[in-house]
């Protein structure tokens, strides 16, 4: 289970029943080749719709403007339900997300720049890591959102060459103030049309002439930043990115030799990432018990979890949107739109009180249902564990699935009198008439209890 | 006591059991450890006997353990707020405060500059945005002090390494992981931890907990965006052990989530208490940032005892476009501030709320080709309220001598500041002072009027039955007994002061009976030297030496 949890969002009873018959080294062989080989799901019908052409109506503009904010809202839901059953290339998807930054409210007008992103952070989810910055940069979403449009010759804007050494790339420490401004020169002249979705290098924006980069100096342009990066720059980016990965994977605190093994790893695997994840996973280091229900759940890992293990109601599409629009932004994670371009802060920042109390909320939610929102399908869920009429075993089992560490038999009576609330053990019937709403009551009680933010 | 740390009282001490792994234990232990916790308070607070009912802004001070907590919570002899304005993004302090006389400024920014014409006077050198109109008043009732070019040696300009430098109070160089506010209440709270207060010592308005108040081990503040929505959330919450827990990596965190959970459901009722004290008296604008301090005034006016609240105004990036964008930044700025003084002022609160403004950095003195300004450095910081002595303080931004980078060099460090207001507003000593910087000096600014009193010189001959006796034993080490008389009842006030006259303890502060009254005083926590002991009344005060001596 900490594998599966850790790789992805939780796992149904199927999945876990099927990793139970392999050795800990299969099971992370697959987890990674499905991630690898796992369909790019369909584009949705609007993916190449542009902006209409300038002879348009203002009218015709609007309405294109509308469109493509409900584009991008749908999308979200459509990548959240993708994240559900996508385990290890979806979590990854969600970590580029968080790396690689971007936020919609800058390209809210132009819904299919949403999708763009996105699909680029899942083809490289687990793919090639210098591929994968040679690209981002040049999507339409991060020029906006990190103003690489408005970077030109004679007046540079440094607001995406900061962020692609601070925060993509090596990391803090690694870089000057100049290394920034020669870098944003050799960024300039990027445009976007937003009729074909794409970027452009437009030349006469370009700063043509020399720069110095790490202290090497030539006439250098997008591509040669890049090259400079993985040559100059070579350990410290796969340490910075190693690093991140760990924290995602393992813990916050980074245990530095670990990480700097798996970055000797990246480098000699040419940055390709599915090597190192695939290391990460198989080591004894990820499986040591210190580490299991070490990590704080995202509200999109605590909920998409939830519909795994627990089962997924039927949800209509305005209930993923309150769902995914409301309630897990006010837990604090909006998908495709974190805070700033650091990223959502992870670890103990999903439970500040504001936060905990919104995703206690959102949690009674999902278990006890609301006259929109249906409830989690729980005695579904009690009706596939063993022993369902003795309240304190089941009380004890549904605990022990749901949570990562589990606990001492000591505590099943105490669990048990929490599931009957009153009732005599006695009259505990899975098909009294009371037992759903105990049951749900039970795993509302579970779900909010500190041990099962952690994972 | 709390023998079921060691054993569990349900199992009838028949196996030793480990509890922070226990679900359902956790919750059933809590309110066991509640009123033990409160127990050990009472007999604590007994073994002191310092004789006063400590009362803190309203509410009774309760559930500390530690050995000089309570002289420390005296030591604040105070109850002044610090309000928080965090500006995101790094605002444009030139375009802030524009330096009118100033060509550089002009040649610099030749579409950005912000001409005299179209902006306040507050000097003949220095204008203010006229987004910022509504501040006029304060600085014209010299409630309102603009520090010019506030930064720090060798500036970072990542917003996140700044923002993480100015909150933590550290140096460029150094790495702290925790908080100038939350080290300071961690100063004079150290039992926070294990024996919270019954109210958040701290607040800050929004979601995401800022690195501001995070203390050495735990975090000092509550982060709340609704205190309504809060309490009926977390209201009839179960209350967890954070102490029990295994000694892994995976207890550590659950422990954290544990001590939060408790303070949401304990804080919920404290904050909604407070804030169903009292109404908004004035018409706050509809952004959501005027809505913060709306929220934060109506939890001051109701006296909910945090001490520290932190608001954010987010979007100050102004990489491109910026004129407009900062513009509109400064009237969500100016006007809810407007709202926010003029309410507390009318309710009086005016002497008792400091507000300060910060930024990561300001930015680039030359425009950059998107009509707006990359990341700089210095920039001014604003503080407001009666409090406050009004006016420039500090060297104003030197468009000349500018950095390698071309960013303004700073001329009054941000650790001077918040050292100036730790000492100055909430009277901390000196040494706590910079211990919590972790400076071995610092220049403190005339912004704020010095606490020091003169404990001395001003006494009367005082009526007949009212005197202070020579405390006892003296010279003493550990506690010395104060005794005094009051011939009717009256209101007393009994303070400890250094040499300096500093205060440094508050023994009692209410009104009282006729008759002999006694006080004790650890001066476990001073060093050895001679201290005046002070009793004040309404028809006069009289003072005495005392030596501490080891």
């Amino acid at each position: 289970m900490h594998l599966l949890r850790r790789t992805g969002f939780g796992a149904t009873p199927s999945d876990v029943s099927a990793f139970l018959s392999q050795t800990p080294l299969e099971a992370v062989n697959q987890i990674v080749n499905n991630a690898l080989n796992r369909p790019l799901p369909t584009a949705p019908s609007w993916a190449t719709t542009g902006f209409p052409a300038s002879t348009a109506t203002q009218a015709e503009k609007d309405t294109y403007n509308t469109n493509a904010r409900n584009w991008l809202y749908e999308y979200q839901n459509t990548w959240y339900k993708e994240m559900r059953g996508g385990a290890l290339r979806e979590k990854m998807t969600l970590f580029w997300s968080n790396h690689f930054v971007t936020a919609y409210g800058s390209y809210v007008n132009n819904g299919p720049f949403g999708y763009q992103y996105i699909d680029l952070l899942r083809r490289y989810a687990l793919g090639n890591f210098t591929g994968f910055v040679r690209e981002v940069g040049k999507l339409p979403a991060m020029l906006y959102y990190l103003n690489g449009r408005d970077n030109r010759k004679g007046a540079p804007n440094e607001n995406y060459a900061r962020e692609l050494l601070e925060l993509f790339t090596m990391g803090i420490g690694n870089y000057t103030q100049e290394d920034i401004v020669q870098v944003a020169k050799a960024l300039t002249g990027w445009q976007v049309n937003t009729q074909t979705l794409s970027s452009f290098l437009n030349s006469t924006r370009f700063e043509t002439g020399n720069k110095t980069i790490f202290g090497k100096t030539g006439a250098w342009g997008y591509d040669d930043v890049i090259n400079l990066i993985f040559s100059e720059r070579k350990t410290e980016t796969a340490r910075f990115i190693c690093g991140k990965l760990y924290k995602f994977f393992v813990y916050h605190i980074p245990n530095v030799e670990i990480v700097n093994q798996l970055a000797d790893l990246f480098i000699a695997s040419n940055f390709e990432l599915a090597p190192v994840l695939r290391t990460l996973f198989a080591s004894t280091h990820f499986f040591e018990s210190a580490f299991i229900g070490a990590k704080y759940k995202s509200p999109t890992e605590l909920t998409l979890g939830l519909f795994n293990e627990v089962g997924l109601p039927a949800f209509s599409e305005a209930n993923y949107t309150s769902i995914v629009r409301t309630y897990m932004n006010r837990a604090d994670q909006m998908l495709m739109s974190p805070p700033n371009v650091a990223g959502w802060p992870e670890y103990r920042s999903w439970i500040s009180a504001n936060a905990l109390a919104r995703r206690w909320d959102l949690l009674g939610i999902l278990a006890l249902g609301t006259k929109t929102i249906p409830a989690l399908p729980v005695k579904t869920f009690a009706l596939g564990l063993p022993n369902i009429e003795d309240p304190y075993e089941l009380a004890f089992e549904m605990a022990n699935r749901l949570v990562s560490v589990p606990s001492p038999s000591s505590e099943k009576t105490a669990l048990g009198l929490k599931l009957l609330d009153g009732m005599p053990d006695y009259e505990w019937s899975i098909n009294a008439s009371t037992a759903e709403s105990k049951l749900k009551n039970y795993l509302r009680y579970l779900v909010r209890l500190p041990e099962f933010q952690l994972c | 006591m709390c023998n079921s740390h060691t054993k569990d009282p349900k199992k009838n001490n028949a196996e030793e059991g480990r509890f922070g792994d226990a679900l359902a234990h956790g919750e059933a232990h809590t309110n066991d450890h509640i009123r033990w916790t409160r127990r050990d308070f009472l007999y604590r607070v007994g073994a002191a006997s310092l004789g006063a009912s400590l009362m803190m802004s309203g509410l009774p001070v309760r559930a500390y353990g530690g050995s000089n907590l309570l002289e420390r919570l005296s030591l604040l002899n105070t109850d002044k707020i610090l309000v928080i304005i965090q500006l995101n993004g790094g605002n444009d302090g030139l375009n802030t405060i524009i330096p009118v006389t100033n060509d550089r400024y002009y040649s610099n920014r030749p579409n950005i500059g912000i001409k005299a014409a179209d902006s306040i006077k507050l000097s003949t050198e220095y204008h203010i945005h006229k987004s910022l109109t509504n501040l006029q008043n304060a600085w014209g009732n010299d409630e309102m002090a603009v520090l010019h070019s506030v930064g720090y040696p060798s500036p970072n300009l990542s917003h996140f390494r700044a923002t993480d430098i100015w909150v933590s109070g550290s140096g460029s160089s150094d790495y702290w992981e925790d908080g100038w506010m939350g080290r300071s209440l961690d100063a004079e709270y150290p039992e926070y931890k294990n024996n919270p207060t019954p109210y958040p010592l701290a607040v800050q308005i929004g979601s995401v907990a800022s690195m501001l108040f995070r203390g050495p081990d735990t975090a000092m503040g509550l982060s709340v965006s609704d205190p309504a929505e809060f309490y009926r959330i977390v209201s009839g919450g179960a209350v967890y052990d954070p102490q029990n827990v295994p000694a892994t990596h995976y207890g550590t965190e659950l422990s954290y989530v544990r001590s939060v959970a408790n303070d949401s459901v304990v804080y919920g009722t404290a904050l909604k208490t407070s804030y169903d004290k009292t109404k908004s008296n004035v018409t706050y604008p509809s952004t959501s940032f005027a809505g913060s301090l709306a929220i934060v005034s109506r939890l001051i006016r109701g006296e909910l005892g945090a001490r520290i609240y932190h608001v954010s105004l987010g979007g100050f990036d102004t990489h491109a476009s910026q004129l407009t964008t900062h513009a509109s930044l400064l009237t969500q700025l100016g006007d809810a501030v407007k709202a926010f003084t003029d309410e507390l002022n009318a309710a009086g609160y005016g002497d008792r709320v400091l507000s300060m403004t910060f930024s990561e950095f300001g930015r680039r003195v030359k425009e950059n080709g998107s009509s707006g300004t990359d990341h700089g450095t210095a920039a001014p910081m604003f503080l407001f309220g009666k409090g406050v002595n009004g006016g420039f303080f500090g060297t104003g931004p030197d468009l000349v001598n500018l950095d390698a980078g071309g960013n303004i060099k700073y001329s009054t460090d941000f650790r001077a500041v918040y050292g100036t207001i730790l000492l100055n507003w909430f009277g901390m000593s000196v040494t706590e002072v910079q211990q919590i910087l972790g400076l071995s000096s610092f220049s403190v600014g005339n912004y704020l009027p010095s606490l020091v009193a003169t404990p001395t010189s001003e006494d009367q001959p005082l009526p007949n039955g009212i005197t202070l006796e020579q405390n006892f034993p003296n010279p003493f080490q550990g506690i010395t007994t104060i005794r005094y008389h009051l011939r009717q009842p009256m209101k007393a006030t009994v303070r400890v002061f250094d040499l300096n006259g500093r205060a440094i303890a508050k023994l009692t502060d209410q009104f009282q009976s006729a008759g002999t009254h006694e006080l004790q005083f650890n001066g476990d926590w001073l060093p050895n030297g001679r201290y005046i002991v002070r009793l004040e009344t309404p028809i006069g005060g009289t003072s005495k030496q005392m030596t501490i001596s080891r």
